[in-house]
């Protein structure tokens, strides 16, 4: 089964915060937290993919610049 | 957002548990002082050059391993950190990086470790040896090409490691714009390196029966077979070095490269300190005459540094690991 058109945005986007750690992030994230699959994840779960994302970040480097631009990043998702 | 919370993953990271690490600093520990009693068996040499009694000699080497012994733990827990870290990305294609580069940090361990006992035990056979030059002699041949193998193997595993961490986004190590700087560098270094061993009255017989010899070999053979494989086995390692930093710059991920800064902050020192170690071993009886005090500053100042650069490595290699562990619910 093919990968959600959404899951490829997301991970593309955590790409540029969390590089090769970003797609087993995700996954975890959609697993554990949406109790979801990559291949079933819709336009409805973003701004919760978005805030977990918003989470993580502020744990890892406290950076609130960097969070907002990957805010935004998923904004733009969201709005596709 | 206020019901969320953070929740740290614990289930491959786990791994080796804590009983085992514990167990494995334990027996380090034991090994590590019995190293140091063996190199106590005779101590008439020291306390006759340094002009302090039996007594007092033993006391400065109960000091001074205690620094010795925390190295070996920094060192044994920043592998174990980056091991944590490669099992915990198993499947990914940059674990078997970071696997290399915990194997080099290990075997550099293995090494010391080594090292430390051929240098008790040579003390233990020189005394009760008809002809303790002869004995000293060969120990230190042996215990110089111990060395020369465990540093060529640790930076071999971590340039291979750093050459897979490459691979893993797609590139190559490219020597293109650092090749002429350490030719250059190394060029330098080897004639710096050789003018020592040739200048070094020490370095084929001792000049005196309480000192040993630097090598125990002709000046010919000693820059063939020790100074040389240094010079490439030190060039391996820079390349290493080289080959993280390619990969820290070319990976993705403004993040992931924020928490592997630490990492490879402590794998410059490292290496660096590394080589200037070895260096200083090998051309220590260019200050054979030092005062204790001196000798004995040298020795805690890269300790020290040393330590420090474990602990980068291993607040690093955390930090990565937290992305993995890291779960919002």
């Amino acid at each position: 089964m093919d990968s959600s058109p959404y899951y490829q945005q997301v991970v593309r986007a955590t790409e540029e915060f969390l590089g090769p750690a970003a797609e087993r992030f995700v996954n975890r994230q959609i697993e554990f937290r949406l109790g979801k699959t990559p291949e079933t994840i819709d336009k409805d779960d973003i701004p919760r993919l978005k805030e977990t994302l918003g989470i993580a970040l502020r744990v890892l480097v406290k950076d609130e610049a960097i969070v907002d631009q990957a805010m935004h990043k998923f904004d733009v998702i969201a709005k596709d | 957002m206020k019901h969320m919370r953070t929740r740290q993953l614990a289930i491959k990271s786990e791994w080796p548990r804590a009983s085992v690490v514990a167990a494995v600093y334990i027996i380090l520990s034991v090994v590590w002082f019995g190293a140091v009693g063996l190199s106590m068996v005779d101590s008439g040499a020291a306390a006759t050059r340094f002009h302090l009694t039996v007594a007092q000699v033993h006391l400065v080497q109960l000091v001074f391993a205690l620094p010795g012994l925390l190295i070996l733990l920094a060192i044994l827990f920043a592998s174990i950190r980056i091991w944590r870290y490669a099992r915990a990305i198993t499947g990914s294609k940059e674990a078997v990086g970071f696997q290399f580069v915990a194997y080099g940090i290990l075997t550099l361990l293995a090494g010391l470790v080594v090292g430390n006992y051929l240098g008790g035990l040579q003390q233990l056979a020189a005394k009760h040896a008809a002809d303790p030059q002869h004995v000293k002699t060969v120990f230190v041949i042996v215990s110089n090409y111990v060395s020369l193998v465990a540093a060529f193997v640790t930076y071999a595993l971590l340039l291979q490691g750093s050459r897979l961490l490459l691979r893993s986004i797609g590139k190559r190590l490219e020597l293109a714009r650092v090749l002429t700087p350490m030719l250059l560098g190394g060029t330098v270094l080897t004639v710096a390196y050789v003018w020592l061993i040739h200048g070094n009255p020490s370095s084929q017989k001792a000049t005196s029966p309480d000192l040993t010899p630097a090598f125990g070999l002709p000046y010919w053979l000693t820059v063939l077979t020790v100074a040389l494989p240094y010079v490439v086995a030190w060039f391996v390692g820079v390349l290493a070095l080289v080959g993280m930093y390619q990969y820290r710059m070319q990976t993705r991920g403004i993040v992931y490269k924020m928490l592997f800064k630490k990492l490879i902050v402590g794998m410059t020192l490292f290496i660096g300190l590394t080589i200037l170690l070895q260096l200083l071993t090998q051309i220590s009886s260019v200050y054979a005459t030092s005062s204790l005090t001196s000798i004995l500053g040298l020795i805690v100042f890269v300790y020290g540094v040393l330590a420090y650069a474990f602990v980068l490595i291993a607040q690093g290699a955390k930090r990565l690991n937290s992305i993995e562990n890291l779960l919002i619910e």
